[in-house]
């Protein structure tokens, strides 16, 4: 049974299943377990058969990793650690076992380094790359933990000595098993897992698996038909995708010029980043893309680009890894061999060139615009602004270890879209906005915002000892404020400098923007300028590289207009803080109705507080009087001073009416140490505040209260934040506003610190200073720099917007928003990002809709459905092969052995038998038979063995799954000037101009495995070879595609222009830019002809020159379209006896013919009943099925790859391939390899399921279908027909058509003789 | 079909009538053993087609001489093999079905002469009848003085190509060599058809580079005769 488990274990589970060792290893080395691990590891632990699916970079490795490290620590620690195999870890590529190799030997190196010892725990990998010395010190002491491939395995389990050290394998490992499952490589794989569960039949099963959907069917494939637990833990990197065109105008531009643009583009994506991958999606574009980019750009790639990909050699493949490891990789061009998400080096950018036509997971784990980011030095940015800005501000970070503050540097910002936020509202008031995937510190670790209960306690920044100060010049408008010229202050100091540099006053005078007489007029000592203002003097210092010290003393003397007698300050004061505190409670700072300049007042019933105030500005200089009122029975006391209402407007003291709901608490405020920002608050308490239970203050500013509440737990001082009904509190009647916040330090201890940094200038100080008591609760919730507070409401917020996020330079990684903290998004330092920007680099329209709704379904999630190829005779020969050589079996245990695998699960008994008869040589006559044979057949005792000397050898080195790859010479007559892809051939047809090597070429023809080409200068190619070496669209992704032509249908039905517009950016998530291209394209189509969609396929015909086209708009994706295709034109050339050529892209197909023929009404004739025989027909009569036979001999061991020690080439292969084929349809056209040939092109490469569907829709009337003629193809059938691939369904047999030609030739020969 | 006076095409083979003389050439018996041994698991059937066509064709001329025109044999592996049964077979049942069996000696023929000793039969490197001089045509012999040249060797096939489709076709071709009448005759092989003349690099010597004034007789269920080149050339690509 498949189970989903849905509750994660806690981290004292698994801490208590953990050796001491890897215990103390994991705590050291994380701060916490990942949801993979949290899910998996007791599991694996327990030995069940699990799945886990999750991205790469969520530990999903570890997560297996570690539950048999622990078990093997534990064992050698014990001293009964055994000389066998206890993990096979399966992985599918070799680059990708380096790697692990990697990631599983430092750990256990940084083990051993706590333990003191070696541990002796083997690690080995074993792949094609592993040398015969390698091999043979494997078998003598076998790796503790195997790292291999999937044909390595199938080879190991034929080996006699190593067979051994398998039999008590305690656990299997699957890694990256979704890229597995959909290919044959892994049918081969889940036959080799039942051959290795046989061995050791206790092992368990762990698959690791990127995001996939059904997660059901990819663990009934991990297990056959044992029970499995599925892990979603979509722990996932964030995506910020975006798609983007080379050129403005994707139609009107020339293939020059977009091959120009589009490196150029990728030139300057990757000098704007640190190191960028790129995909494509063949080799020969990989070599492609390197070769352009060094050519065309010398000066920015040499050493520091590479290609990366299969066929390279191991030292290569090795090297370059290693380089991306150490960052000196500036890019690196990849076709496949790295997508399986290798954590390799540091990379930031992933370019995809074209489309992808898969959809990729991502999530984000991002705050919104204005969260609040607390920097080293006390203050707060918006985190919108330091991205959006990419501000190099130093980050506050906090070491949970160590238990202090660690000052941390942003390297990378990080910008998406989320249409989910949730607002987590704590109990000290503060408002936590963030992704559902943002990580926040609990009391039990860290924790996504998404798993938050209510109730739940986050920490608060606590005791952040701030220790900067400040210069007051620095915070008051230093344009409005002047210096005193003393001492000849200015003169002395030009002078010096004029002499020292030999320069002329008046160039002084022009970098510090003034006039040369006026610094005359300034440096005269008794001139008329006696004041210089204060930035122009600020200025002139740094020109005479003045120190600070010696001027600082002349700052004692800013004024604004009226001259003062005394000294001011240079620094924050003590008295100046309470001051303002006052006036931030009982004060004001208002506006003259006569000059622009600002009082500031301050009223109260208590003169003894006035006056203490006014003492305060006596000692500054400035001299205001207190006021009595006697109606209200109130005093009052104004003062102009203009360089203290500068420095309390810095505070965060707003000007004007409102003041007290607007006042916060300003950054400058946020820097001050602990000792001036006491003081401060002390003013706040003298005014509005309560003395007599605790400390309390009030204020009608939420902000400015939530921001008294931050300062004060930054000064390790615990309280409280409460919000008030003013109306129905009793404590603050006085307040009359409906709003109000009131703070609260409750516990004695706690009022005992503020005390203690108090002036004790007002009365509620003083009075507070008599008072002794003792109570308050044990302080649990306060940690050395951590305030616990609690989660009061966690809420929901459904709008789409911009979120934020930042990559930071090391550990801790992690840094407080508003005053919570909280995990970074990514990993820090030179690894590799949670957030890839990923760039799409589109080359035509149909791209970009693609794209677009690509996006869309990355955006929400949509998974495209993966398929598992079933009951694959080719490789099921091979296996049994391989099975027969190890050992003898009796037919029936064979047949329920295969059954056990999922690909099998429907496997039908004779179809086993044909494969036994085939791999018997039942099909020769007796005589020959040891020939052909593989294996031997007792039909009475029913064993099976292996036959023949050789049969070991010419196992181990036929075995695989995959086709050779096969390139084309590409010829001008004898000399060869390139190489293409066999793929690429098949999609040319003769006239075709492509691109090689930078140059372009037309296709002539193809022999065997050369292309005759001739040069094409200049002319701009008819297949454009990145789009034509593409992938095909998914099914999912192209129903996708046509729900949104059917909506724009709608839409262009009903609306102008600005609301479709309106409708593609909101639906698509996509900028106006890219909505009006795509809105034009659909406009085009909408005007010319109409639009086809997932109701309705259009049926275009028109002419071209002599040929009449009849273009499908069924946008299924290729591989539903290639039977489509090939299904109406077998129909068609039933009726019409001509042959018919096929054209097939993603978005439609179409036919092409010289003579008007009847394909009327086609589609509705063809029944979905039918399609299996009609297509079974249709693929014998076209080119596909020669390649694809060879494919599949080759599997079944009918074509030996190598054999007697030569290694044949592909192109050798296939002109056998072609004999072979043709003598096994002397046998049977059952022939089980000619079968699954069959079924291989119609299952796996195309898609006759889906198929089916779409024309069971149009027999229910689901579809309709529309027939239309234009004259020129409409703007949807454009692409289609210019790289449509060519194929050809062939009327009749090749006697028919010499015939026609004959006829044809004798005809014209008559005409001219008569 | 007449492909020239006296010379009629008998299916893939060419028949000297005045002679009582049928040629064939290219057998290339023991070419599925050849690629059974490079790993290539070929069923095999060509021995049983060759002889079976082999069959139809003697009962239809049943000439006095038969010749044979270079390559019986594709490859000689170990002389113990079973397919060697197979050319002795052969030539038993050619030996049975005329008076004459002779045999010239082709490129691929290294070590047939052990047999025909053994089987009392000619292995000539040429053989000249009248105006008519049959070699396999892998080398030029100097001073020919017959009218006729009649070779194979070459394979030659021709592929013919409409809206797309495109076919290889078994061809018998005739030209001239230095002032004198040349036939080329196809393969005799039933696994492969052969070399397209005009897309493939040349074997023999005596093919010239211009093949336009060469007249096409395609070969297949009976002789199609499409005259000079340039009638198909609409037809068929040339590179060569």
């Amino acid at each position: 049974m498949i189970t989903k488990k849905t509750e994660p274990n806690s981290e004292e589970e698994i801490f208590n299943v953990m050796h001491p060792l890897v215990k103390q290893w994991f705590k050291q080395k994380f701060q916490k377990f990942t949801p993979p691990q949290l899910y998996g590891l007791l599991e694996i632990h327990s030995r069940n058969n699990i799945l886990v699916s999750a991205s790469t970079g969520s530990g999903k490795s570890l997560t297996c990793f570690l539950s048999i490290l622990n078990e093997l620590v534990d064992s050698s620690e014990k001293g009964i650690l055994e000389d066998r195999t206890y993990c096979v870890y399966i992985s599918p590529l070799k680059a990708l076992s380096n790697d692990i190799e990697v990631n599983l030997k430092e750990p256990l190196k940084e083990m051993e380094e706590i333990y003191g010892k070696k541990l002796g725990i083997r690690i080995g990998v074993r792949t094609g790359d592993t040398t015969t010395a390698e091999r043979a010190k494997m078998a003598a002491k076998p790796p503790h933990i195997l790292i291999t491939t999937p044909e390595s395995l199938g080879i190991l389990l034929n080996t006699i000595k190593f067979k051994e050290h398998l039999r008590k394998v305690d656990w299997i490992a699957v890694d990256e098993l979704h890229s597995l499952a959909e290919n044959k490589r892994g049918v081969h794989l889940s036959l080799t897992l039942e051959r290795l569960q046989q061995l050791s039949p206790g092992a368990c099963r762990i698959g690791l698996s990127a995001t996939v959907a059904p997660l059901e069917t990819v663990a009934m494939y991990l297990v056959g038909n044992k029970d499995c637990i599925i892990v979603d833990a979509p722990f996932l990197k964030e995506l910020d995708l975006k798609v983007i065109s080379p050129v403005k105008d994707l139609i009107e531009t020339t293939y020059d010029s977009m091959n120009k643009q589009t490196y150029e583009l990728l030139d300057q994506l990757i000098q704007e980043h640190k190191t960028t991958i790129i995909f494509t999606n063949t080799r020969a574009g990989t070599e492609r893309v390197v070769n352009h980019l060094k050519t065309k750009f010398p000066k920015n790639y040499s050493e520091n680009i590479g290609a990366h990909h299969g066929s390279l050699s191991r030292e290569h493949r090795l090297d370059l890894e290693q380089k991306m490891r150490e960052g000196k990789l500036k890019v690196c061009v990849t076709s496949t061999s790295l997508e399986l998400g290798i954590d390799i080096g540091y990379i930031d950018l992933v370019i995809l060139l074209g489309s992808p036509k898969s959809v990729a997971r991502a999530k984000q784990r991002c705050l919104p615009y204005d969260s609040r980011i607390l920097l080293s030095d006390g203050t707060y940015k918006t985190i919108g602004e330091i991205v959006e800005h990419k501000l190099d501000v130093p980050i506050q970070s906090y070491d949970i270890k160590r238990k202090n503050f660690v000052k941390n540097k942003i390297i990378d910002y990080h910008k998406s879209i989320s249409r989910q936020i949730l607002n987590i509202k704590l109990h000290s008031g503060s408002l936590l906005r963030c992704t559902y995937e943002h990580p926040i510190m609990t009391q039990t670790g860290w924790k996504n915002a998404s798993q938050l209960t209510e109730g739940e306690y986050v920490a608060e920044i606590f005791d952040l000892k701030n220790k900067s100060t400040l210069y007051l010049y620095e915070i008051i408008p230093k344009h409005k404020f002047y210096v005193e010229n003393q001492d000849d202050f200015l003169r002395k100091i030009v002078d010096r400098y004029v002499q020292k540099k030999r320069c002329d006053y008046s160039g002084i005078a022009k970098r510090v923007g003034i006039h040369q007489n006026t610094l005359q007029n300034y440096m005269r000592k008794k001139g008329r300028r006696k004041s210089i203002r204060l930035d122009t003097f600020l200025k002139l210092m740094k020109i005479c590289n003045v120190q600070k010290k010696q001027y600082l003393f002349y700052l004692q003397e800013i004024k604004s207009k009226s001259h003062h007698r005394k000294p001011l300050p240079l620094k924050f004061t003590k008295d100046l803080m309470w001051l303002a505190g006052v006036v931030a409670s009982d004060g004001a700072l208002t506006k003259s109705a006569y000059s622009s300049d600002i009082k500031i007042k301050i009223g109260n019933k208590d003169k003894r507080l006035l006056e203490r105030c006014r003492r305060i500005y006596n000692e500054i200089g400035f001299y205001p009087k207190i006021r009595y009122d006697k109606k209200r029975k109130f005093y009052s006391l104004d003062c102009g001073a203009q360089f203290v209402v500068a420095i309390f407007s810095a505070l965060g003291i707003k000007i004007g009416k409102g003041k007290s709901h607007n006042i916060e608490v300003s950054n400058i405020l946020n820097k001050l140490p602990k000792d001036l920002i006491i003081p401060f608050i002390e003013g706040v308490l003298e005014g509005d505040g309560n003395k007599d239970i605790n400390i309390r203050i009030f204020s009608s500013s939420k902000k400015f209260m939530l921001g008294i509440h931050n300062l004060l737990n930054r000064c390790g001082i615990h309280n409280y934040f409460v919000y008030q009904q003013a109306k129905t509190s009793k404590v603050i009647k006085k307040i009359t506003s409906d709003e109000g916040y009131c703070l609260k330090i409750g516990r004695n201890k706690h009022v005992q610190e503020f005390l203690k940094y108090c002036t004790l200038y007002g009365k509620k100080a003083q009075f507070l200073k008599n008072k002794h008591y003792n109570k308050g609760p044990n302080e649990k919730d306060v940690d050395a720099n951590i305030s616990w507070t609690k989660i009061l409401t966690i809420t929901k917020e459904n709008k789409k917007q911009q979120v934020y996020n930042i990559t930071l330079k090391s550990e801790p990684n992690n840094y407080y928003a508003e005053s919570l903290l909280m995990h970074n998004c990514g990993r820090a330092g030179h690894k590799l990002h949670d957030t890839i920007k990923g760039r799409i680099i589109v080359l035509d329209r149909d791209d970009l809709i693609e794209n677009a709704v690509l996006s869309k379904h990355v955006v929400e999630h949509n998974i495209d459905r993966i398929h598992i190829p079933t009951n694959c005779l080719d490789v099921l020969a091979q296996q049994i092969y391989g099975i027969a050589i190890s050992e003898q079996i009796n037919i029936k245990e064979l047949y329920a052995l295969i059954k056990n695998s999922y690909c099998y699960q429907t496997l039908k008994w004779e179809e086993f038998l044909e494969v036994i008869d085939y791999l018997s040589g039942k099909y020769s006559t007796l005589e020959e038979r040891h020939i052909y044979a593989k294996i031997w057949y007792d039909e009475e005792t029913g064993m099976i063995g292996k036959r023949g000397k050789l049969a070991r050898i010419i196992y181990m080195t036929n075995i695989g799954t995959i086709p050779d790859e096969s390139f084309i010479s590409v010829k001008i007559g004898d000399y060869i000037i390139g190489k293409i892809d066999e793929n690429f051939l098949e999609k040319l047809k003769p006239g075709d101009i492509f691109v090689l090597g930078g140059n372009t070429y037309q296709f002539k023809h193809a022999k065997g495995m050369v292309a005759y080409v001739s040069t094409a200068i200049g002319r701009t190619p008819t297949v454009p070879s990145w789009v034509s070496d593409m992938l095909p669209l998914s099914f999912d992704l192209a129903m996708g595609i046509q729900k949104f032509r059917k909506l724009m249908e709608e839409k262009l039905k009903k609306y102008d222009k600005e609301e479709v517009l309106k409708f593609i950016q909101e639906y698509l998530y996509v900028d106006l830019n890219t909505a009006e291209a795509i809105f034009n394209y659909f406009y085009e189509q909408y005007k010319y002809l109409e639009i086809p969609h997932e109701k309705k396929i259009l049926m275009e015909h028109y002419d071209e020159d002599k040929k009449k086209y009849v273009v499908f708009h069924a946008l299924y994706g290729r591989k539903v379209n290639e039977v489509l295709s090939r299904a109406v034109a077998y129909a068609v050339s039933k009726t019409e006896k001509k042959d018919l050529e096929i054209g097939v892209n993603d978005n439609g197909f179409y036919l092409s013919f010289d003579k008007r023929i009847n394909v009327t009404g086609v589609l509705n004739k063809i029944k979905s009943k039918d399609m299996d025989k009609i297509m079974a027909l249709a693929i014998d009569k076209t080119e596909i099925i020669k390649r694809r036979f060879r494919h599949c001999a080759t599997r079944a061991l009918m074509i030996l790859r190598t054999y007697k020690g030569q290694t044949k080439r592909v192109g050798r292969q296939q002109v056998s391939s072609m004999i072979l084929l043709s003598a096994v349809r002397k046998i049977s056209e059952n022939f089980p390899i000619l079968k699954e040939t069959r079924r291989e092109i119609l299952e796996d490469l195309m898609d006759i399921e889906n198929a089916k569907n779409v024309m069971k829709e149009i027999e229910d009337g689901k579809i309709t279908i529309k027939e239309v003629h234009t004259n020129i193809p409409s703007p949807f059938a454009f692409n289609l027909v210019l790289q449509g691939k060519m194929d050809i369904m062939k009327a009749d047999d090749k006697i028919e058509f010499l015939k026609r030609i004959h006829k044809d030739v004798m005809l014209k020969i008559k005409m001219k003789g008569g | 079909m007449y492909i020239d006076k006296n010379v009629k095409i008998i299916d893939l083979g060419l028949y000297l009538e005045k002679q009582d003389l049928l040629i064939v050439g290219d057998i290339h018996l023991g070419y599925e053993e050849s690629l059974n041994n490079r790993g290539i698991l070929v069923p095999r059937f060509q021995y049983k087609e060759t002889v079976e066509k082999m069959k139809k064709m003697l009962d239809n001329v049943k000439p006095k001489k038969i010749l044979i025109n270079g390559d019986l044999k594709h490859e000689f592996g170990s002389i113990m093999s079973y397919e060697w049964k197979n050319v002795l077979n052969f030539i038993d049942f050619l030996q049975e079905r005329c008076q004459e069996l002779i045999i010239i000696k082709g490129n691929h023929d290294v070590i047939l002469e052990p047999i025909t000793k053994k089987k009392g039969i000619l292995l000539i490197p040429y053989y000249k009848i009248d105006e008519y001089f049959i070699c396999h045509g892998d080398k030029i012999f100097e001073e020919i003085d017959s009218k006729v040249i009649i070779i194979g060797n070459e394979h030659p096939a021709i592929s013919l190509s409409k809206d797309g489709r495109k076919e290889l076709y078994k061809c018998f071709l005739k030209g001239r060599y230095k002032k004198k009448k040349l036939i080329i005759m196809p393969s005799f092989n039933m696994l492969t058809i052969g070399s397209d003349i005009f897309q493939e690099k040349r074997l023999s010597p005596y093919i010239p580079k211009d093949l336009s004034k060469f007249k096409v007789y395609v070969a297949e269920d009976k002789i199609y005769n499409f005259g000079e080149v340039k009638n198909i050339k609409n037809y068929v690509r040339r590179t060569v």
